[in-house]
């Protein structure tokens, strides 16, 4: 599963997602590609499982670019724990997506199998996306 | 080299009210400038632009108004979401002056590498070159059918006339690739295992260290 290996903080703010993804916002390295159309956190969980579900439905032909990665820690509260004492401990780990920001990108396959597997992925996300084609992004 | 006729309207306000006001009007904000000559704010069709970034285009004959200037596109500026042009640049060509533009490429044929398992991969979708607008290229094209497991095509196999390319020679455009085979379903152990691991924390003092 996707995490940092060295982080400077071990715990971080919640913060904002105000905006549209200025940034990883078009394709870069293959043809067919995964746009969310909402702002949300990706856990690394929902990565590993949209990956291996694109990965199962192209029968592991092609290529396939994960263009998010989760380096921001969430942190939990043990059950029935009391207010106060302190921030809990690192739970999870989150990618941080802006609406519009590419997600996954893959090449080397049909238009049909991509736009599928694309299909199967976007089932696994929390998040609205979006298919779109290198020419008619 | 093929000549297009784009109608365009001078536009004395700017700032991003204005140009907001334009797009809900149906009319695409833009820039011309080059030529040592004062840059002018324009705006376009938002469906003739459309129509004619669909296809190739080279040199395009701006008429701002009564005028005409020839130019080419420099950068179109897409929304991040819905992907509609937000506004264009474009450059005046000057006759006889070399100009620096980025042309895309057309891939022709299917790989013969893919036939036998390979997979194509493409680096580059476009390339800068220099060049003479008399001989400024719509797009250029590639033949890739010969292409089998292990071969690549470089920025030095083009083979340029009239046009002097700005990127690295040996820069690979294009290559088949033998298909890596994944290892079958490693990943569902791998969630189990990194779950408890956390990762190294630069700022950590010694006592923190030592206490974990």
């Amino acid at each position: 599963m996707l995490m940092p290996k060295r982080v400077k903080y071990r715990k971080k703010q919640r913060g904002k997602m105000k905006g549209n993804a200025q940034r990883g916002n078009s394709i870069a390295f293959g043809t067919f590609a995964l746009k969310a159309m909402e702002s949300g956190w990706i856990t690394s969980r929902q990565i590993e499982a949209t990956r291996i579900a694109i990965t199962r439905h192209m029968k592991r032909e092609g290529k396939v670019w994960i263009r998010i990665f989760p380096d921001k820690p969430v942190t939990n509260k043990p059950a029935e724990t009391r207010m106060g004492k302190g921030k809990g401990s690192p739970e999870y780990w989150v990618a941080v997506v802006r609406s519009g920001r590419i997600l996954f990108e893959i090449e080397g396959i049909t238009f049909a199998i991509a736009k599928e597997a694309m299909r199967l992925a976007s089932h696994k996300l929390p998040i609205k996306t979006k298919f779109i084609h290198n020419e008619i992004q | 080299m093929s000549e297009v006729v784009l109608s365009a309207e001078k536009r004395i306000e700017t700032g991003k009210g204005v140009a907001g006001r334009l797009r809900r009007a149906g009319r695409i904000p833009g820039v011309m400038y080059g030529a040592k000559i004062e840059p002018d704010a324009i705006s376009l069709d938002k469906i003739e632009l459309g129509r004619l970034l669909r296809k190739d285009h080279s040199i395009i004959n701006v008429k701002v108004g009564s005028d005409d200037q020839k130019a080419v596109i420099k950068e179109i500026q897409n929304h991040p979401v819905s992907g509609e042009v937000t506004h264009v640049d474009f450059m005046r060509v000057v006759a006889g002056q070399e100009i620096t533009v980025s042309v895309p490429f057309q891939f022709v044929g299917v790989a013969e590498g893919t036939k036998h398992g390979g997979v194509l991969t493409t680096l580059l979708n476009e390339i800068q070159i220099s060049v003479m607008p008399r001989f400024m290229p719509e797009n250029i094209e590639i033949d890739i059918s010969k292409l089998d497991i292990g071969d690549s095509i470089r920025i030095d196999d083009l083979g340029l006339e009239n046009m002097t390319a700005l990127s690295e020679g040996n820069e690979l455009i294009v290559q088949v690739v033998q298909q890596r085979k994944e290892e079958v379903e490693e990943t569902d152990e791998l969630l189990e295992d990194t779950e408890s691991v956390e990762p190294e924390v630069i700022t950590a003092r010694e006592d923190e260290k030592e206490s974990e």
